[in-house]
């Protein structure tokens, strides 16, 4: 048994599949037409195994889980990154708003922005021993 | 930055343009009962939600009209005037561009389809694996 996929909601997948890909710089791998909806899947260029799915929130009960986690300030998900503070500001400059600034958390840093598709997302990385 | 207290205002401004109201508030009022003025409204809304809020306006209107085609037996018209249109023909186009169907025709395709109701991931998940199983039977 591996992790390989792990979806998110999002409240429209071409907004959001044009932020993740252009904005964060995932790659697509997966994008197979089913009705109105997509299944859209992600993967990093800087590799590892698992796998992002955009979601559409048009299920009521996601919606209203997604729309509550946002209000309150909290993340769906985390993503790795190597160097928090570069990509604070390369994501910065591109117009993204962040909620947390760079932080300290104890063994990690921190930041937290708007994907704009009604998620916050946490990107952390490891402080060095 | 965006603060935690700026965060609530801007998502019950979004909560206040997906209203289906005929009747609705101007940019100008919502911006206001988000205590920001309009230019700040307008772009900390569209950096937190990657649009302006007349386009999520537009496009939550277009998003009630779908499933009041699918959950109701109202007529075209009727949902076109519930969700806040004025204009059956700027309705009609507006939700075929987005649609990919007029409103009759998209009702007529996924009235009682699974993934058009309620999807999430295992519906979509499976008719994709089905989809790929039909796409390489085909070449």
């Amino acid at each position: 048994m591996r992790i390989k996929l792990s979806g998110i909601f999002v409240d429209d997948q071409q907004k959001a599949l044009d932020f993740y890909t252009e904005i964060l710089g995932f790659i697509k791998t997966q994008d197979i037409p089913v009705g109105e909806f997509r299944w859209l899947q992600l993967a990093s260029p800087e590799g590892g195994d698992a796998e992002l799915t955009l979601e559409p929130n048009e299920n009521p009960a996601a919606k209203a889980f997604q729309e509550a986690l946002f209000e309150q300030g909290i993340p769906i998900t985390a993503f790795e990154v190597d160097n928090l503070e570069s990509e604070f500001k390369r994501l910065s400059d591109l117009g993204v708003a962040f909620t947390t600034e760079p932080t300290n958390a104890g063994s990690v840093s921190i930041a937290v922005f708007a994907d704009t598709c009604g998620n916050l997302i946490q990107i952390y990385q490891h402080e060095s021993e | 930055m965006i603060t935690q207290d700026r965060l609530i205002r801007l998502c019950k401004a979004r909560e206040q343009l997906g209203r289906s109201d005929p009747s609705e508030s101007s940019i100008d009022v919502v911006a206001k009962d988000a205590a920001m003025s309009r230019f700040h409204f307008v772009r900390q809304f569209k950096a937190v939600f990657g649009e302006a809020p007349v386009q999520y306006r537009m496009r939550a209107r277009l998003k009630n009209a779908k499933q009041l085609l699918l959950n109701s037996d109202q007529s075209v018209t009727d949902i076109c005037m519930a969700v806040g249109f004025s204009s059956l023909g700027s309705f009609s186009s507006l939700f075929t561009k987005h649609f990919g169907h007029s409103p009759s025709a998209y009702r007529r395709k996924f009235s009682g389809a699974v993934e058009a109701h309620s999807p999430h991931c295992m519906t979509l998940l499976q008719a994709a694996w089905i989809q790929q199983s039909q796409d390489s039977r085909s070449q």
